[in-house]
């Protein structure tokens, strides 16, 4: 598919801000598009790029130590129960 | 480095097969991350985050002594099973739900919009936790996850033109439903 425009937002509204993460596919051309309108597509991304930061502020969790202890006697324990707490809300 | 198409926590998982203490680690210290963020951004709930992250891994476990290499990757394996743990807790809650309908959750922006720090951090949660499962499921996999549009794709067992659809619909609610937070992320 020839890269346009149109087909560019729609890749930034799909994939975000960050070209790298777009499918392989349409990289160069959108690279290309890039490089001869700044003006119009640099908007684009930014606005992408955007949403891509507040995504990347929705926690991960941390890793406790509880629950790492619990995997690692876990697997050298026969007797999976005794090793470990019920899991809740089953 | 593991060559291309290889799956780089083999050699662990076969020392975790084998009992030992330091591939146990190291494929925990490797991977329970990205388990606890799936299910956490999956779920919105640190408890049933951690139990889903903690079956998962019992379940490697056992998988580790019978793993044989060529077949699907640990880690895609790893999102498989963490996934179907997510969505059996999810359909619980839309029974319980049904049985008892929940007080509407408020996700618009505050009366004062200058949010900072946990605060942010909150509302993003909650704008990602209203999407609908499937559109969320998409967006973790792809942006948060790092997984290619044919891997996350093959995992929702879709085809890549439905995940892009799920994908920019996903980001057009969340857009619109953070949209007073313009300024603040840039």
């Amino acid at each position: 598919m020839t890269m346009t425009v149109e087909r560019f937002a729609e890749l930034a509204e799909i994939h975000g801000g960050d070209i790298a993460r777009w499918p392989e596919a349409c990289r160069e051309e959108a690279r290309a598009l890039l490089v001869a309108d700044p003006e119009t597509l640099g908007p684009i991304l930014a606005e992408a790029a955007h949403l891509d930061r507040l995504l990347d502020l929705a926690p991960a969790g941390a890793v406790n130590a509880a629950l790492l202890g619990r995997l690692i006697v876990a697997d050298f324990t026969s007797d999976l129960s005794e090793a470990l707490e019920e899991p809740a809300a089953l | 480095m593991a060559a291309e198409g290889s799956d780089p926590d083999e050699a662990l998982l076969a020392g975790v097969g084998r009992g030992d203490p330091s591939s146990v680690r190291q494929l925990l210290d490797r991977r329970l991350p990205r388990v606890l963020a799936l299910a956490r951004r999956m779920l919105n709930d640190p408890g049933e985050a951690e139990d889903v992250a903690q079956e998962t891994f019992l379940r490697a476990w056992k998988q580790a002594r019978s793993w044989r290499p060529g077949g699907a990757k640990f880690d895609t394996w790893l999102h498989r099973v963490a996934l179907n743990l997510c969505y059996d807790r999810l359909r619980r809650r839309r029974e319980v739900a049904t049985a008892e309908p929940p007080e509407q959750v408020d996700t618009g922006p505050a009366p004062d919009a200058g949010l900072l720090g946990a605060d942010l951090s909150r509302r993003v949660e909650t704008a990602l936790a209203a999407l609908p499962d499937r559109q969320r499921e998409a967006i973790v996999l792809c942006h948060h996850q790092g997984l290619g549009n044919i891997e996350a794709a093959a995992l929702m067992t879709i085809s890549v033109e439905a995940l892009e659809s799920l994908l920019g619909r996903g980001r057009r609610a969340l857009k619109a439903s953070l949209a007073d937070l313009r300024e603040q992320g840039r």
